[in-house]
């Protein structure tokens, strides 16, 4: 079976930088590297469930976060596994200042923007961790 | 007790008797000869996540209200006026890759700037703790 | 459990990330916050029960929660009452949808399509109503308000929402969660203090905070002093 990364998204729903943490996590799913990420709910591990402990142990694992609490982060770790990576929205803002997400349900162009930057640095981390660096463009 | 609180509907904003406020919501503690400057509580609230804080450069003379710095969050861009006269001695250069400090602790370790005031006696001109938090339900409303 | 004053109601959604309602779950929650019960409800990120502190895990001790589940498996309402109390009403959204007769679609899993935010509004106007019977007052309009602020309606991390009473007593700063209105509760029964009221004090102080029994005879005393400064006016909370 071929490795899949689990891209793990924090599940902020208080503040904006979790939607686009979240936004990042799909682009990278969806668009940037389908058939090579995967996801689970990121509630299964604050719950627990030992299936999703196994695939976090098994698998390797990027989380992002919107804020320095790093929930996603702290999860996985608490449930074995050990992020190969780890991102937060905010670090990625403060690089894209000008990409001002507007609200929690809607990003807004700016945000979605930001998302997608984010999204395009944790696909080359999604490279990384599966091939080498230059068989691929990001 | 060493601390005030105002309670507004699910927020509580933070006032530590022991340091001096300007109506624009900077914090000051005079020890010694240095002035230690920070935002309040409820301006960090208000403000929302620094992304971004940017103070004046060491050395610098400011006249009480003129630009100590700005904070910049995902919401606004606040700039924050001295709340005294006064000479840059120091500033909090932990806030560059972790400005988070200004939310998580602004009376502690989100301290902005140390300056050596023109005149000592203008802290005490400055509100108290008492005074500042009468100012806040009339700040509070216009969020 | 004291009965302190119910003046908000907590709201949980599992944002799994994984299933199509996961996104709905999410944005029927931001509905209520922002729309429709701004000024009676309060959420949590649910992954804080984990990864934050004692005032993430005192959420559902202090206010009456309703969780808010993509499916049976129940995260939210289920680690909700694992690390911080029992939910009072739990909705698992595959079961209210299939008995609306909704069909739902797996793209709603990134994103809500125009049905897909057309269902949303609809859980969250059921969310609104139970919101409604929680607190007493049922019968109210469900009709959506101007969005207030990005920021304002919904505490997170920055804080969960519970008063805190932090004292610094001899060096140690004390920080406890609901005492405030734990206090308030106690002047509204015109209970005066003494010795006997600050061992209830503790007892209900201790519902909500972890006390080390080695802690309790200091924490007696503080409560007793701290009591008596607020029934005589010295102390605001």
């Amino acid at each position: 079976m071929t490795e899949r990364v689990l891209i793990i998204p924090c599940s902020g729903i208080g503040k904006v930088l979790g939607s686009v943490s979240r936004e990042a996590a799909f682009r990278v799913l969806e668009e940037l590297r389908p058939g090579e990420t995967e996801t689970l709910c990121l509630a299964r591990l604050t719950l627990g469930d030992p299936d999703a402990q196994e695939e976090v142990r098994a698998h390797p694992v990027i989380t992002v976060d919107g804020c320095t609490k790093g929930c996603a982060r702290v999860n996985v770790e608490q449930a074995g596994g050990r992020p190969a990576a780890s991102f937060c929205a905010a670090e990625t803002f403060r690089r894209h200042r000008e990409l001002r997400p507007t609200s929690v349900l809607d990003l807004g162009p700016g945000g979605k923007a930001l998302a997608g930057r984010l999204a395009e640095e944790i696909a080359v981390q999604v490279d990384r961790l599966l091939h080498a660096p230059e068989d691929r463009d990001a | 007790m060493d601390e005030l609180v105002y309670t507004y509907d699910k927020f509580a904003f933070r006032i530590p008797r022991s340091l001096r406020y300007s109506r624009e919501d900077l914090w000051v503690r005079l020890e010694g000869e240095r002035a230690v400057v920070g935002i309040s509580d409820f301006l960090q609230q208000k403000a929302g996540d620094a992304a971004f804080v940017e103070l004046a450069e060491v050395g610098t003379h400011l006249t009480a209200g003129e630009r100590l710095g700005t904070l910049e969050t995902i919401k606004a861009t606040v700039v924050l006026p001295s709340p005294l006269t006064g000479t840059v001695l120091a500033r909090n250069e932990a806030l560059e890759e972790a400005p988070e400090r200004v939310n998580q602790d602004p009376y502690g370790d989100g301290w902005l700037v140390e300056l050596r005031p023109d005149d000592p006696q203008e802290v005490d001109r400055l509100l108290t703790a008492e005074a500042y938090r009468e100012l806040l339900p009339a700040k509070v409303a216009e969020r | 459990m004291p009965d302190l004053p119910q003046k908000k109601v907590g709201l949980i959604a599992c944002s799994g990330e994984d299933h199509p309602l996961g996104t709905l779950s999410r944005v029927a929650v931001r509905l209520v916050l922002e729309r429709l019960r701004p000024n009676d409800t309060v959420t949590l990120c649910l992954p804080l029960f984990l990864a934050g502190e004692q005032g993430e895990r005192a959420f559902a001790r202090f206010y009456p929660t309703i969780a808010v589940d993509a499916c049976g498996v129940g995260c939210a309402a289920r680690a909700t009452a694992r690390y911080s109390g029992p939910v009072v009403r739990a909705i698992n959204l595959e079961q209210l949808l299939a008995g609306l007769g909704i069909e739902v679609k797996a793209s709603w899993k990134h994103d809500l399509d125009e049905e897909g935010l057309a269902v949303a509004w609809e859980v969250a106007e059921i969310i609104a109503r139970q919101v409604d019977r929680i607190l007493g007052k049922e019968g109210r309009e469900v009709s959506p308000e101007e969005p207030a602020a990005v920021g304002e309606v919904a505490t997170c991390s920055c804080g969960s929402g519970i008063p805190v009473l932090r004292l610094n007593v001899d060096g140690r700063t004390w920080e406890l969660l609901a005492v405030p209105a734990i206090f308030s509760l106690f002047r509204e029964q015109g209970r005066a203090p003494s010795r006997q009221v600050a061992s209830e004090l503790l007892a209900q102080t201790r519902l909500y905070n972890a006390i080390s029994p080695q802690e309790e005879g200091e924490l007696l005393d503080i409560l007793e002093v701290a009591y008596r400064d607020f029934w005589e006016g010295r102390l605001k909370v």
